[in-house]
């Protein structure tokens, strides 16, 4: 048999797990070529499956039977990158694929928002802009965000379903590398969103005053800004 | 091209790998050993996430230590291509550190770029031997120096080799003058698997090309087979084969590998220093 046909028909049996086509190893007394076998696939696939259960702690808590879920899945999508945290970056993709009905409404937007923390956490050193000028608003480069009519922090928190209620969620990792999510009443969660988009406090309450009163924006302001800056979402270029 | 003529490896004495839970302490001078290895991939950038978060702490080290790159993902034995961007991606952090040397598996990790992350033994035969030589030959010119092989443990044995470890080895480093890092523990481990007795790898592979040892601890299942799980201390029988190594040639740079339950940087370098009894 060449490298390659070897090659190839032993990482199926490590994709699949299957024990059946052990004729390519020997077989001794002391131990069998399936245990022999075995020690590749297990180690293989509880890497990959413990880095998912990481990754969707929240969202596989709300699925049964979630190993074999995971199992199919790593078949389908084995990692492709020696970067092994990026094995779960499918795992959305093949919910949808597969038509998976999920029992709780809100499973595929958590999922996403599990994906995004980890996205996150990777993009903590992935600052891209200079401030340059005074009151530019310099954004933490780990946040994302993600809209939902489910209240995703809540839930990711608690990891108990909860019912509809609208939520603009932030996410960003600290400088001690813990990824945090939270939202925020509908018009403090606009208030920091313009504030991301624009870069510029100063743009950022010209936009706002349009639809918002100057005062209500004060009292937002004052109640969040330093809150932000504590948090670590963004920083004001003074 | 690499310079055949360079002294193979520098003896750079009793290292360990370097873990990010000790970076404070060896950073605040506490270490007592003289090099570190790194798990190379950990200090790569992460496509379209930027650098690494453990970047900056290990330039400040190698400011202080010399530095050497043991990596897992070169996967040399495999029939894919050579991987160029992640080579590139390795030559940059190499600009960066300047290692001493740089090492990986003589082993496969996956095919059709879908990735095991298992270093899977390979079949000991001669189309083995000159697809694995050429690879690692492309590897050398690429970085215009030697690399470092590791022997990995084994649990199976194909039917299609046709040589021993030991002579599979030797013949892929005739072909390449590439160094080896000679793992004891995974010599003992595939020993006790395999049934061999230890000392013939040692006795029959070029000694004058080991650059690197390694040693480490690991764990003997129910099932009888023996796995190198680098989580625990390094046991008497690989300190023994140590010895033995010592009874045919100098000691090179040596380490002692611990990746899962990591003791404190006391405790592990402890296991290192006790080499010092033997020399």
């Amino acid at each position: 048999m060449s490298l390659k046909e070897l090659q190839g028909k032993i990482f199926e049996i490590v994709r699949y797990q299957s024990e059946d086509d052990c004729k390519l190893v020997i077989d001794d007394k002391k131990i069998g070529s399936k245990t022999r076998l075995n020690t590749y696939i297990n180690s293989s696939y509880i890497k990959a499956k413990e880095c998912i259960e990481d990754d969707y702690e929240a969202s596989l808590s709300f699925i049964e039977n979630k190993d074999q879920l995971i199992k199919d899945y790593l078949a389908q999508y084995p990692p492709d990158t020696h970067f092994i945290n990026e094995c779960g970056q499918n795992f959305l993709k093949y919910l949808i694929e597969t038509n998976y009905q999920a029992k709780q409404p809100f499973l595929l937007d958590l999922i996403k928002l599990e994906w995004l923390r980890v996205e996150s956490f990777y993009d903590f050193y992935n600052y891209k802009h200079v401030v340059k000028n005074t009151h530019q608003v310099l954004v933490n480069p780990s946040l994302k965000t993600i809209e939902s009519h489910w209240p995703l922090d809540i839930i990711w928190t608690n990891k108990t379903p909860h019912d509809l209620k609208k939520s603009l969620v932030f996410i960003w990792t600290t400088e001690d590398r813990i990824v945090d999510c939270q939202s925020w009443d509908e018009e403090v969660g606009i208030v920091l969103m313009e504030l991301i988009e624009k870069k510029s406090l100063d743009l950022a309450v010209e936009a706002l005053l349009s639809n918002i009163t100057s005062s209500k924006l004060t009292k937002i302001l004052e109640a969040h800004l330093s809150e932000w800056i504590n948090k670590g979402i963004l920083l004001i270029k003074e | 091209m690499i310079q055949k003529d360079k002294i193979l490896f520098p003896q750079l004495g009793l290292g360990l790998g370097l873990r990010p839970e000790h970076f404070d302490q060896i950073s605040n001078g506490e270490s007592r050993v003289q090099w570190f290895e790194i798990l190379t991939e950990n200090y790569l950038g992460i496509s379209g996430h930027g650098q690494s978060p453990l970047l900056a702490k290990l330039l400040r080290l190698a400011e202080i230590y010399p530095i050497v790159f043991h990596c897992v993902s070169m996967n040399i034995g495999s029939v894919d291509n050579i991987d160029l961007d992640f080579l590139k991606q390795i030559k940059e952090l190499k600009k960066l550190v300047n290692p001493k040397w740089i090492s990986d598996h003589l082993c496969w990790t996956g095919v059709d770029n879908k990735n095991t992350h298992e270093l899977l033994p390979l079949p000991y035969t001669q189309e083995t031997i000159n697809h694995v030589s050429q690879k690692i030959n492309q590897i050398q010119d690429f970085f215009g120096e030697r690399i470092l092989i590791e022997n990995t443990s084994s649990y199976i044995t194909y039917k299609d080799s046709e040589l021993e470890e030991w002579e599979f080895i030797s013949e892929i480093v005739n072909k390449t003058d590439c160094g080896i890092l000679l793992d004891i523990n995974n010599i003992y481990v595939s020993s006790v698997n395999h049934n061999f007795n230890p000392k013939d790898f040692i006795n029959n592979i070029p000694l004058n090309n080991v650059g690197q040892i390694h040693l480490a601890g690991h764990r003997k299942k129910k099932n009888g087979l023996i796995v190198d799980t680098h989580d625990d201390f390094v046991c008497d029988e690989v300190y023994e084969l140590l010895k033995y190594f010592l009874t045919l040639s100098s000691l090179p740079a040596t380490m002692v590998e611990w990746d899962d339950n990591i003791p404190d940087l006391k405790t592990y370098e402890e296991e290192v220093l006790r080499i010092n009894q033997f020399l």
